[in-house]
């Protein structure tokens, strides 16, 4: 008798991927493994987003410990509408703030500042001399503008959930944006100026 | 369009077709502007080349990980004092403020000191022929008499001081000797000196008449003088962590909060008493005064439960019929101390504040006391708040066998701590 070998794969349907709300609601309905999920998508990149926001690796660690803490000791406040991702990081956006205040460098820059820096006015304490790299010149910028522009630039948010992360109009989330890349741009001039002789 | 905004609008991709094309006209035209342009695209380029994950540590991972897990949350409690312990104690605490109070009304009344009764209570029922009395008081009570007339004799005791007040006739009196006149009888010797505010509390007194008429003792009797709201003094030391419901940590104005587990505060208001109770000379007097001291532990992120001590001013009323057709209507000023337990409820922020419910519930030496209060709290900064509040307070009181209650409403201002 011939061996008949079932030719056919028995092709098993990919589970679906779940998306971070899903897994979220997963979680505070008590299933752990959720959450694993959800912090093993997420890990790298908030903790990066901490480093890059406190400026030392040791103080955006408690920012990251901190914000994942905060989300679990407040899981019941993530309402359905909103989105878990912004969500996420305007809690280790605040920690970071947190930080930055107890450390004495949190600044806001007001409007009338960013004019006077733009412009050349006066230096708020910024370096504009030396070539530096582009995390050195992050940063050298206000919290404020450094938030956005990493917001922005590096973790790919729009200016709608940007302005959800921080809490902020959308005018203001646009002007900030806007001032930060022109402020970076002033700090990396002799950057820029090497390589555009 | 302004250079500025099609350049960083090129950047954003939201510029149209037509923005678009300005947009490179002008930068072909200006080498300044050009540059600009350049400068930003390699900026661009730095960032998309600087987006390198950092390693998370290791130690995150378990740490973060386990706390995901239920029972690891309890391990947040104070070091050396277990969570449930804190509750269990302060619950305690709390039943045992409550059954105090409940037991020194009880027990209180036969026994006690206070202002209302003695070891021998007086009772009227002597003229005062053999005492001088003085003449206004005499001239006031027998032209009510002759007339017929009901006269509203209201006899109000202060701490120190002493009136008679019949309709618009007032005497105020100072110090005032009582002497024994056997029989369960007390006398005073009734002296028409101005009155000073006086500290030490006064027994109350029978006041003998030689003269007996109708008294009418509702409240009335009483000029209609409204109570001054005594403006309240605060200084608490609470801490701006406010805990509301639903609490958001992604929202940075709640999100200071949420590591407190202790909330001390001090408050104090005044009110407006009930029966009311009032007298021009006393108005720059500490009439109506109320202050607290609480501390407490969170139970859940909007609840706290604790202990309160503190005093408050309540305006004691009692009846008595000395004779036929004769009542006495006595109305007495006293601080009452109190200890109670208290529970505070903070709601979901609104207009900047977060508004609060507290009730309490304690014992005076009296009787039982309850105070409920409605408080709109503003963070000041991280660790101190301020409130300010409605407060309503009530006091069961009883005297000779019979109940009775007083009340206060009024405002209160206070400051506190959470850490």
């Amino acid at each position: 008798m011939l061996k008949t070998t079932n030719i056919f794969r028995n092709i098993k349907a990919s589970e679906p991927v779940k998306s971070d709300e899903e897994l979220f609601f997963s979680y505070c309905a008590g299933n752990h493994h959720a959450f694993a999920e959800l912090y093993a998508r997420y890990k790298s990149q908030l903790y990066t987003f901490c480093v890059r926001m406190v400026g030392e690796r040791d103080r955006a660690g408690d920012a990251f410990q901190e914000t994942f803490l905060r989300l679990i000791k407040y899981q019941n406040s993530f309402k359905a509408e909103k989105k878990f991702g912004p969500w996420l990081f305007a809690i280790a956006r605040n920690a970071c703030l947190r930080i930055l205040e107890d450390e004495g460098l949190y600044t806001e820059l007001d409007e009338a500042m960013a004019e006077e820096l733009l412009f050349g006015q006066k230096s708020g304490g910024l370096d504009f001399s030396e070539k530096k790299t582009i995390a050195d010149a992050l940063l050298q910028l206000p919290a404020n503008l450094r938030e956005v522009i990493m917001l922005y630039e590096y973790e790919g948010f729009s200016y709608d959930e940007i302005m959800q992360i921080t809490n902020v109009s959308m005018s203001l989330v646009k002007v900030r944006i806007h001032r930060a890349r022109n402020l970076l741009r002033e700090i990396l001039d002799p950057v820029f100026g090497d390589e555009n002789k | 369009m302004i250079f500025q905004d099609l350049l960083h609008g090129y950047l954003d991709g939201s510029l149209s077709d037509a923005d678009t094309t300005e947009f490179f006209h002008i930068i072909s035209v200006s080498p300044e502007k050009r540059a600009a342009f350049n400068d930003q695209m390699a900026l661009r380029a730095m960032m998309v080349n600087d987006r390198v994950a950092e390693a998370v540590p290791t130690i995150f991972d378990n740490a973060i990980l386990a706390a995901a897990m239920p029972n690891a949350i309890a391990e947040s409690a104070p070091a050396g004092i277990s969570v449930i312990a804190w509750k269990t104690l302060a619950g305690l605490a709390a039943i045992a403020i409550v059954a105090s109070g409940i037991i020194g009304y009880f027990i209180g009344d036969k026994n006690s000191n206070n202002s209302l009764s003695s070891a021998s209570a007086p009772t009227i029922v002597q003229p005062m022929q053999s005492y001088p009395i003085a003449s206004s008081i005499v001239n006031a009570i027998g032209n009510s008499s002759k007339n017929g007339e009901a006269i509203a004799m209201n006899k109000i005791a202060n701490e120190g001081a002493f009136i008679l007040q019949n309709g618009s006739n007032r005497l105020e009196l100072s110090n005032p000797q009582t002497v024994d006149g056997g029989n369960g009888t007390t006398f005073m010797n009734v002296a028409s000196t101005p009155i000073q505010q006086q500290a030490q509390p006064i027994q109350p007194v029978a006041v003998g008449l030689n003269s007996i008429a109708q008294t009418d003792s509702s409240e009335n009797g009483l000029p209609g003088q409204s109570l001054p709201v005594m403006q309240s003094i605060t200084t608490s030391l609470e801490n701006s962590h406010t805990r509301t419901s639903g609490l958001d940590p992604s929202n940075l104005s709640e999100a200071h909060e949420e590591i407190a587990f202790y909330q001390i505060d001090v408050q104090q208001g005044g009110g407006m008493l009930f029966p009311r109770f009032s007298s021009s000379s006393l108005s720059g007097a500490p009439l109506i005064n109320y202050s607290a001291f609480r501390a407490g532990v969170y139970i859940a992120p909007n609840a706290v439960v604790g202990l309160s001590a503190g005093q408050s001013a309540f305006a004691l009323r009692y009846n008595t019929s000395p004779a036929p057709l004769t009542t006495i209507t006595y109305i007495q000023y006293i601080n009452a101390g109190y200890a109670a337990a208290y529970f505070r409820y903070a709601f979901s922020p609104m207009l900047g504040f977060t508004p609060r419910a507290l009730i309490e519930l304690g014992g005076t030496t009296v009787g039982p006391y309850t105070n409920a209060q409605v408080e709109a709290v503003y963070a000041i900064n991280r660790f101190v708040f301020a409130d300010l509040g409605i407060m309503g307070s009530s006091l069961l009181y009883r005297h000779n066998g019979a109940w009775f209650g007083s009340q206060k409403l009024g405002v209160s201002i206070g400051m506190g701590t959470e850490f």
